[in-house]
């Protein structure tokens, strides 16, 4: 029995709704070693009582690869085909689209792949099923289920023939596809001379494929690439060799498909029609515009309902815990540091779930595409592609998948400076920031009956991270040498109605990974930053009470206000204390006080640990568990002037250090497996540090 | 039956792919469907002429002036 099963298929055949059908939630989401590209892996159970292992192959066209993901696919077949492993490969094709889904399909027949041929998209079209699967069945020799994955009609019958599959008795079948003899007597010697070498003589066409992949060929095995090393190809073109072989296998394709297409009626496509509009110079741009703004209007409308009941939540059990249970280190430590935290985290999933929902359904129906050919002439001026338009969206909601999903850019230059600037789009960690700190120097107020005034103010600052986006990759166009090979050829999907499925699967995947990926540093550090707020130097912290008890004595304070003053000046003698004075001097300019300077110490590992952190310096600094952060922070004065900290100016400041400041060590992480090397990440955090600080400096002179 | 650049094409105007004349996406294009003697139609460029909407039998596509330019078309 083999129980390792492949899904292979193009880009839009469908492939993830077919994986989401056979694995349901039973997905492990990974990356293939040394690249971001997302590795899919679920298991399914089958009638007999086995489970199978289901691996989603990223969507290619053929085996000669043009980007990143297509790479990572060809590798993985060409692997198992050295290696002759066993698997299964369920070959997903558009059932509307078969001239030129079946090409990658046939490359795999020569290859002499495990194949299950798998028509998906029967809700798109009137088949005959019946005759169809006969008909391809009998044709190339494969099984052959036609299904619908938006429906999920055959998905049973698809798993009965997984189940069911025998492994050919004659695996050299005659190839239809394929026959060296057609060559070039060079080309022959290269192929027959690589099939010594590696000792896979006879495999005609896999040896045929290695001599196109010579150049990249180290990914695959260094053993055989070793092996292959010493052969001389004279005048050698790959280019030619593989139009020639595309040519040859699309003249063979078409005949058979001629007999096929009698049985299949595609049902009229309203793509075009609606692309009339969406497509449209003027019309276009001002749909994509509002739905942007609809996008952010419905994460505050949407999000602020369950992130309350969230609050109200961890506010009870803090609470809760800081009156029932004994007094004590352990009790401060639970309620402080690890309750606070995983609030923080927790807090964050509704506004995560609905903008990777919102922007996976921007995906689904194939809008993005339309926006990739409305913007990619401007994004091109700017030294980017179309296709960075759907990183800079997705920013949106997390730079991290965003600067993963600049893989589909092929062109080095513009794929770099997308990953540069994907950070100045303000994301949803910040949301809780910029709401915290909004709240305390905007008035909740109506303006022209839709928006109210704090919704603006976001408005303004997610405006300014765009902004400032588009005006970095400007000028790092200038800077940057380009190379000059840069193209576009992408396939415009049809209209699809949403696949609730896919969309719900993939969200719940990208909020489980952001709860514990990102929720584990965001946890780890409330816990040191709760040990260092309540924490200090033995004489520093003596002094602490010394000197309340003076103020005491002088002012006549009252036990509470006593108590107050102590938690207050504890702070400022703890650890966390000294390092944020340490920096105050740098960041005085900048409207900052050293509390701010303990967050953003804090936060430039994760920016939306500074709600934590000002929780835990207020919630420390403080007996009163009740009143939040805010009105907290509202009530904060200078110890020696008495004056306000959290002024218009200095909020200000604030919020744009935070539009444009890299806080957030996980995207380091990810620029520089991107980019293979620490030079990116280290320009990126030093530009935009500078950029922030220089920025707020404008801000806080202006303002103040 | 004249043949011109794809780029030149007026639109709703259904013509026959030639040929394609630039080796470094004549591959990806061959993938695509973009074969010769198949029906090819401009649906709409985008201001200035820089992106193009394309409509073949294999589906619709979005591709640069400069890939448009590189397929030769037999006008009908």
């Amino acid at each position: 029995m083999i129980k390792n099963i492949i899904l292979i298929g193009n880009p839009n055949s469908g492939k993830s709704s077919v994986f989401n059908r056979l694995t349901g939630l039973s997905q492990k989401i990974g990356n293939y070693p040394g690249v971001t590209v997302e590795r899919k892996i679920g298991s399914s159970s089958f009638e007999d009582g086995h489970s199978r292992t289901i691996t989603d192959l990223p969507g290619c066209y053929s085996l000669f690869p043009s980007t990143q993901d297509e790479k990572i696919a060809t590798k993985e077949i060409l692997t198992s085909s050295i290696e002759s492993t066993d698997e299964i490969i369920v070959y997903v094709a558009d059932i509307t689209k078969l001239d030129k889904h079946l090409l990658l399909f046939s490359q795999l027949k020569s290859l002499n792949k495990n194949l299950i041929l798998c028509l998906n998209m029967l809700d798109r079209a009137n088949t005959n099923i019946d005759k169809v699967e006969e008909y391809f069945a009998k044709t190339f020799s494969v099984p052959t289920v036609a299904i619908s994955a938006k429906t999920g009609f055959g998905i049973e019958k698809l798993k009965k023939v997984i189940q069911d599959f025998n492994l050919p008795t004659d695996r050299e079948s005659k190839d239809i596809f394929f026959d060296l003899n057609h060559w070039d007597e060079e080309r022959q010697e290269t192929v027959n001379a690589v099939g010594e070498k590696t000792l896979l003589t006879g495999r005609e066409y896999l040896n045929f494929i290695l001599t196109n992949h010579l150049d990249w060929l180290h990914e695959i095995s260094p053993a055989i690439r070793d092996r292959i090393n010493g052969i001389e190809q004279s005048d050698f073109k790959p280019t030619q060799s593989q139009i020639q072989d595309t040519l040859h296998r699309y003249s063979i394709l078409e005949p058979i498909l001629l007999q096929a297409k009698s049985h299949i009626n595609n049902h009229p496509s309203i793509s075009e029609k609606l692309d009339r509009l969406v497509t449209h110079r003027i019309a276009g741009p001002v749909i994509f515009l509002i739905l942007m703004l609809l996008i952010f209007q419905a994460i505050f409308a949407w999000a602020q309902i369950p992130m309350d009941w969230i609050d109200g939540l961890f506010g009870f059990i803090t609470e809760w815990m800081a009156t029932s249970l004994p007094q004590g280190w352990f009790t401060d430590l639970l309620v402080n540091g690890i309750v606070a935290g995983i609030g923080g985290i927790v807090i964050f999933i509704p506004q995560i779930a609905i903008l990777f929902l919102l922007i996976g359904i921007l995906e689904e129906t194939g809008y993005m595409a339309r926006v990739v050919f409305l913007l990619d002439n401007t994004m091109q001026k700017l030294g980017m592609n179309g296709r960075s338009v759907v990183a800079l969206v997705s920013g949106g909601a997390c730079a991290i998948p965003a600067i993963m999903s600049t893989r589909t850019i092929s062109n080095w230059r513009e794929r770099l400076i997308t990953i540069m600037v994907t950070p100045l789009i303000s994301c949803s960690a910040r949301i809780p920031v910029y709401a915290l700190l909004i709240a305390m120097v905007v008035p909740y107020r109506r303006v022209g009956g839709v928006f109210n005034q704090q919704g603006l103010a976001f408005g303004l600052l997610y405006f300014l991270g765009a902004i400032m986006a588009l005006i970095v990759a400007f000028f790092m166009k200038k800077i940057m040498k380009g190379d000059s090979r840069s193209f576009l050829m992408l396939e415009m999907p049809e209209y699809r109605f949403p696949n609730w499925k896919n969309v719900g699967i993939a969200t719940y995947n990208k909020v489980k990974s952001f709860v514990f990926e990102a929720g584990k540093i965001i946890l780890i550090i409330s816990i040191v930053l709760w040990f260092l707020a309540s924490y200090g130097p033995k004489d520093s912290m003596q002094a602490a009470d010394t000197l309340t008890e003076q103020i005491s004595t002088e002012q006549e304070l009252s036990p509470e206000e006593e108590a107050q003053t102590l938690a207050t000046l504890k702070l400022e003698h703890s650890y966390a204390g000294i390092m944020g004075k340490a920096i105050e001097p740098i960041i005085r300019p900048i409207g900052f006080d050293w509390k701010i300077g303990i967050s953003l110490i804090t936060s430039f590992a994760a920016r939306e640990v500074f709600v934590g952190t000002m929780a835990t310096i207020y919630s420390v600094g403080s007996e009163d568990h009740t009143a939040s952060i805010q009105e907290k922070m509202q009530k904060e004065t200078f110890l020696d002037t008495g004056k306000k900290v959290y002024t218009k100016a200095t909020v200000w400041s604030l919020l744009v250090f935070y539009a444009f400041a890299m806080q957030c060590m996980s995207t380091l992480a990810i620029v520089r497996k991107e980019t293979r090397t620490w030079k990116w990440p280290i320009i990126q955090f030093v530009y935009l540090t500078l950029l922030a600080y220089f920025s707020s400096f404008i801000v806080y002179t202006i303002l103040v | 039956m004249a043949i011109i650049d794809l780029s030149q094409l007026k639109t709703y105007t259904p013509a026959l792919i030639h040929q394609i004349h630039n080796s470094f996406c004549e591959v990806r294009l061959l993938e695509l469907g973009f074969l010769p003697g198949k029906k090819i139609e401009v649906i709409r460029k985008s201001p200035f002429g820089h992106t193009f909407y394309i409509k073949t039998n294999s589906g619709c596509f979005a591709l640069r002036k400069n890939e448009a330019s590189s397929i030769q078309v037999k006008c009908i």
